[in-house]
């Protein structure tokens, strides 16, 4: 059976906890900010690349919620695909 | 660049690690072999967006990849090809070595990379793959050099996993 939602990332400084939540319809894209002492997030950036990756991945509808240690860009998407690929985007 | 041979070693789940680059050591592994339980597939998809992103200056980046029979050939295609190289783990045998190398000209073909470019570092596991080593030395050209592996390290989760299972249940 396919996930409804997926996760991945941990809570460590570097790091971005992603939760990936298929909907009916609509992107919703949400980026919860690091604690000041584990860095800064640029949340119009990661969104902004959320947003590419889903439509590189070709997903029109879900939620994504990014909980942002300090993550820098590529780890975000690290952590997006991962946890898209556990709610069976792709398959 | 450090003029000593210097061996970083990072753990494939770390995105801080990962970030923190070679930090000018000769040669990195990234470990893929000793993840988590569970973890194995953001771990890749964690050390394919490192490889592509991160700066790793002159540095040989290797990746030490699971066991063939579980997730290496997983961790083979999808990252093999954006390393230096990769480190195969418990190797006992030279034709695990050829028949890696094998997989390695199939995974360079799709990537369009001259064949033979992705290195192979076999990790020698036990007594009989030290008596093998010259053996394994010779079993490809991909061969770069051999890291021992037998005791004194930390045993990885697979290992550790695959005692227990032949150890049985307690009592």
């Amino acid at each position: 059976m396919v996930a409804a939602t997926g996760k991945a990332g941990r809570a460590e400084r570097g790091d971005a906890e992603v939760e990936f939540e298929r909907a009916a319809r609509g992107l919703e894209v949400l980026v919860v900010p690091a604690s000041p002492r584990e860095g800064r997030t640029d949340g119009e950036r990661l969104e902004a690349a959320v947003r590419e990756l889903l439509a590189d991945l070709e997903v029109v509808a879900c939620r994504v919620t990014v909980r942002d240690h300090g993550a820098p860009e590529w780890v975000v998407r690290a952590r997006l695909e991962a946890a898209a690929a556990r709610a069976g985007v792709g398959e | 660049m450090s003029e000593r041979p210097t061996l970083l070693s990072i753990p494939g789940d770390s995105a801080a690690a990962l970030a923190a680059g070679s930090q000018g050591a000769r040669t990195v592994v990234i470990d893929l072999e000793d993840v988590p339980d569970g973890e194995a597939d953001a771990a890749r998809l964690l050390v394919r967006y490192a490889l592509e992103h991160v700066s790793w200056g002159e540095s040989e980046v290797l990746v030490r990849i699971g066991p063939m029979d579980a997730e290496g050939a997983l961790d083979m295609r999808e990252v093999a090809h954006l390393a230096s190289g990769i480190v195969l783990p418990g190797t006992t045998d030279p034709d695990e070595v050829r028949a890696v190398a094998e997989a390695l000209d199939a995974v360079e073909a799709e990537r369009g990379l001259p064949r033979g470019s992705i290195g192979i570092v076999p990790a020698l596991a036990g007594s009989k793959a030290v008596r093998a080593a010259p053996d394994i030395l010779a079993a490809s050209p991909r061969v770069r050099w051999l890291m021992f592996d037998a005791g004194g390290g930390r045993p990885s989760r697979v290992r550790r996993r695959a005692v227990k299972e032949r150890a049985g249940p307690p009592g």
